[in-house]
């Protein structure tokens, strides 16, 4: 009991800033579980789930949209979704990932281990540099994806849209490696943008242009210890800044007062997945669903079917779904992910993709690129229709049938 | 002399389904019940002035879309309650509850183990997987493989296409789910003790398994039939109880011409040319009927309407070997307020889906062993529901009910009978072990019952008290139900159908087996005529 009181002491103590906040009212104490996740939780008490940017946050939000990104509340929209895509795709835009899932994975065995989990060898990534990883089960399907940092020799921070520690600690069996949950130790940034070098030159870091894709690196921004790299989802020039919670906010700040003469914006999440659509990156939970949760084993996908086939290496030492994938890559994918281009006007109704008569295809997630002037969607289609590049139709409002256009992923392209 | 087309015996809620079939078909038909209400075992009982509540039934149950769609029973005044969650508490203080989103639900279980709250969706996923099997099995009438007939072949052709087309995968999941125990499968998903106990208890009331028996795990799924969004599965019951259910059927019965008749105990069926022709009630009285539906178990069906010689060879031996067991006893509570529970919020919503005790994995199957020794329990498993917080029309204004199902009561006891003393210490054990974690509980209790597996089958006729006539096991469920060589609901003698509970799909949902007997009828009476 008094250990427990100890904590929440403690607890409150770290948070105190936020007491006199506006957003909790006089004397109203903060969410006690306020982002860090060892504190103990009172049964059914929590009112917010906040990521430690969530004050910084909420202060830039004009339109109270909000949304759940693995049970943070996180902005979906501060302004409007035109300006902050505009910020995004032409200045710089800042925003908050820090919901997603971090994996600490460490030790002897790390290597192995990892080498036995990812579609392809670890062995080849260098210390601080960040790879793709395709985590697959047995039957070849995906169950997560998410960029796998190398931190030192043996240790490595495996970063991922959703949560799958069970799942990890089960094939973690049998090697010499520890794997921990440490998503409520780091903070998550993202800066973007065509401004976003210059934005963190000007927040003190030195010469980040040189910083490749990929690439990563330890950096002091106004004294904070953080680590930087280069890479994103949303195509074009990104940042992620990875940092300590307790930074985490000073950081938020200082980087908007160093952008303001670019022209920054904070960007929520609307904006941020029509960015992600139009770099043509698929989705785990809204284009495919996880191996590990479909109920309907139809909504998984390979890494094939998502035409990531580049990022399996089926000529090495076994690994998940090793058997299954060579079987997929002999005989193809039965159907496939596409991206399609759709001259429709935004927000007009999306049905099933046809070719002829019949239906080949559904799509999963669209949205209006305001830089290419159409609806870009991406479509899961049988195999079998895409011998065709031509003559597929979607069905639209009062049933009319528009034709669309295969496109290349990603639909937009940067230098 | 009274004719009917069709006379059913008892107006439990499967022969008021039956009965509605029926009679919406132009069959001219009357239940016969031996009280004076519709209900049997589903009726209320007046617990206390003002108190309502089911002296033997469950207080809730599985409403399935299909009967509340057919019968239009929305339109016909049922109104239906949505029961979310069920909070198990334990020992420690601690409790796991449930919750339909399934981020809150996540969080529940994070509590307990991080890596737990990872499992569940790969937990949610299998269940629903399964219990889409179940479903799907529910509502079709169940053809013997062994009589070779057109339509039991089909059904066998199509079952085994579906079995030959999964993968082995899904094959291996299928049999873990029909072999495992209990705590093997939910081990293979949680590490936390806290949430195996929380998500085995309710799959144990009413079945005469520990947690740690083989076959333990094959009822598990059939909580998820209502569905689920990701978070637990809830349940739908009536308002009013599943006396309001009862009510309303009976009114659709009557309304379609059916009649029910009261304080009128059938004694024996009228035979002619060794087929059914009609019953015989107490009084001497003949009602003659073209078809026979029996809503009694199937021991009382065939053992005690029929002279046993005049059943064929071996079958009432076959009867007699069906596995009957009284493991629940019922205890209700009315209570003058809503008591304080330690550790839980008085607005969670978790509390309408009741309260489970039992301490844990390892105290329930020590009960069981208890049960099986015939012991007078001393740590049973409880489940306590609580229907008048999302029901206060049960009880006058601000009381409430405590309903218990208590887990593991043996029927008869190893050392003598069940005295007046030992029913008091059974209620006290009860009582203490609820007071543990609701301390003011009996500051508040107006009035009291129990009513043990004997008591049971006294009043509803459940053989030995058995809740679901008939236990639900591997063995005794699908085609094998009731008797093997004798599935779905015709008889070996000729007009003569089982339609209660005994047949399938038993207890897993209210009124299925009565609806599923009534068409299986239907379709050979119009078979015939054509």
């Amino acid at each position: 009991m008094t250990d427990r009181q100890d904590d929440q002491a403690l607890a409150d103590a770290a948070i105190d800033v936020s007491r006199d906040s506006p957003l909790n009212g006089a004397g109203v104490a903060p969410d006690p579980a306020w982002f860090e996740q060892s504190v103990v939780e009172e049964p059914f008490s929590r009112h917010v789930l906040t990521t430690p940017l969530h004050l910084d946050v909420a202060a830039e939000s004009r339109t109270n949209r909000w949304v759940d990104w693995s049970g943070y509340t996180v902005a979906d929209v501060y302004t409007s979704v035109d300006q902050e895509y505009d910020a995004l795709r032409t200045r710089a835009a800042l925003s908050d990932i820090s919901p997603l899932i971090k994996y600490r994975v460490s030790g002897r065995e790390a290597v192995p281990f990892l080498n036995r989990l990812l579609t392809r060898s670890v062995e080849t990534l260098n210390i601080d540099r960040a790879a793709r990883a395709i985590l697959c089960a047995g039957d070849g399907n995906i169950i997560t994806q998410g960029m796998l940092f190398r931190l030192a020799e043996e240790e490595f921070r495996l970063v991922v849209r959703s949560s799958h520690l069970d799942w990890l600690e089960q094939s973690a069996i049998g090697f010499d490696v520890r794997v921990e949950d440490v998503s409520g130790t780091i903070a998550g940034l993202s800066l973007a943008g065509p401004a976003a070098a210059k934005v963190l030159a000007a927040a003190g870091m030195e010469k980040p242009e040189a910083l490749s894709k990929g690439e990563a690196r330890w950096e002091q921004l106004g004294g904070m210890p953080t680590y930087v790299s280069r890479t994103g989802m949303m195509g074009g020039t990104e940042y992620e800044l990875w940092t300590d919670p307790s930074d985490a906010s000073v950081l938020w700040r200082r980087l908007l007062d160093a952008g303001r003469t670019q022209g920054i914006r904070p960007v929520g999440a609307a904006a941020r997945d029509v960015a992600r659509l139009e770099n043509g990156v698929a989705l785990e939970g809204v284009d495919y669903q996880s191996a590990l949760t479909a109920f309907d084993s139809a909504d998984t996908r390979t890494p094939y079917d998502l035409s990531l086939g580049g990022l399996v290496d089926l000529e090495r030492t076994v690994f998940n779904g090793q058997k299954s994938l060579s079987r997929v890559a002999d005989r193809g994918s039965a159907s496939v992910l596409v991206g399609l281009e759709l001259a429709l006007a935004e927000g007009a109704p999306i049905g099933p993709v046809c070719m002829e008569e019949s239906r080949v295809g559904q799509v999963k997630s669209h949205a209006w690129s305001p830089s290419l002037q159409c609806v870009v969607a991406l479509a899961v289609i049988e195999a079998s229709a895409l011998g065709a590049s031509d003559g597929f139709t979607v069905e639209t409002a009062g049933s009319s049938r528009q034709p669309v256009k295969l496109a290349k992923r990603p639909f937009l392209r940067f230098s | 002399m009274e004719r009917v087309d069709a006379v059913i015996i008892g107006a439990g809620l499967n022969g008021l389904t039956a009965a509605a079939r029926l009679s919406g078909a132009g069959l001219s038909v009357l239940i016969v019940e031996r009280s004076g209400h519709v209900g049997g075992g589903a009726a209320h009982a007046e617990l206390a002035p003002g108190y309502s509540a089911p002296p033997i039934g469950f207080s809730h149950g599985y409403v399935s879309p299909e009967l509340i769609r057919e019968f239009d029973l929305g339109r016909a005044g049922l109104q239906l309650i949505r029961r979310e969650g069920g909070i198990s508490l334990f020992d420690e203080g601690t409790h796991v509850a449930n919750y339909a989103n399934e981020n809150v639900m996540r969080r529940e279980i994070a509590r307990h183990s991080r890596r737990d709250a990872d499992a569940w969706p790969r937990f949610v996923r299998d269940m629903k997987r399964q219990a889409e099997l179940i479903r799907r099995s529910l509502l079709e009438k169940q053809e013997d493989p062994a009589e070779w007939s057109l339509s039991a072949i089909k059904q066998m052709m199509s079952r085994t296409k579906t079995v030959m087309g999964m993968d082995p995968e899904e094959l291996y999941e299928l049999t873990r789910f029909w072999s495992l125990s209990l705590n093997d499968l939910l081990e293979s998903y949680f590490e936390s003790p806290q949430v195996r106990a929380h998500l085995a208890a309710p799959a144990l009331i009413g079945r005469a398994l520990g947690p740690f028996d083989p076959t333990g795990a094959a009822l598990l799924p059939a909580q998820w039939m209502t569905g689920s969004t990701g978070g637990a599965p809830w349940r739908m019951s009536p308002k009013g109880g599943t006396q309001a259910l009862a009510d309303c059927l009976g009114k659709i019965v009557r309304d379609r011409g059916g009649d029910i008749r009261f304080d009128a105990e059938v004694t024996d069926i009228k035979m002619l040319d060794k087929k059914a022709a009609g019953v015989i009630l107490a009084d001497g009285e003949e009602i003659d009927a073209g078809i026979v539906l029996s809503d009694l178990d199937i021991k009382r069906s065939f053992l005690s309407l029929f002279q046993w010689s005049g059943l064929p060879d071996g079958f009432a031996r076959d009867v007699a070997n069906v596995r009957m067991e009284g493991i629940v006893a019922r205890i209700n509570f009315a209570l003058d307020g809503m008591p304080e529970i330690q550790g839980v919020a008085r607005d969670n919503p978790a509390l309408s889906g009741g309260l489970m005790i039992g301490g844990g994995l390892q105290p329930m199957e020590r009960a069981y062993e208890d049960w099986l020794d015939q012991r007078p329990p001393t740590a049973p498993l409880l489940e306590v529901s609580i229907p008048t917080l999302e029901d206060p029309s049960l009880a006058p204004e601000g009381g409430h009910i405590f309903a218990v199902s208590v887990q593991y009561v043996p029927t008869e006891l190893h050392d003598g009978v069940w005295s007046s003393a030992r029913r008091d210490a059974l209620m006290q054990t009860v009582k203490e072990m609820i007071s543990r974690h609701v301390p003011e509980l009996e500051k508040h209790i107006v009035a009291d019952e129990l009513r043990l597996p004997s008591d049971i089958e006294d009043q509803a006729g459940y053989t030995r008290g058995d809740p679901f006539l008939g236990q639900m096991s591997l063995d005794q469920m699908f085609f094998n139900r009731p008797v093997p060589g004798f599935s779905g609901y015709e008889s070996p003698i000729k007009n003569f159908f089982v339609c209660s509970a005994s047949s399938h799909p038993a207890g897993l949902t209210l009124g299925a087996a009565g609806a599923n007997a009534a068409q299986s009828i239907l379709g050979s009476v119009k078979g015939r005529r054509s």
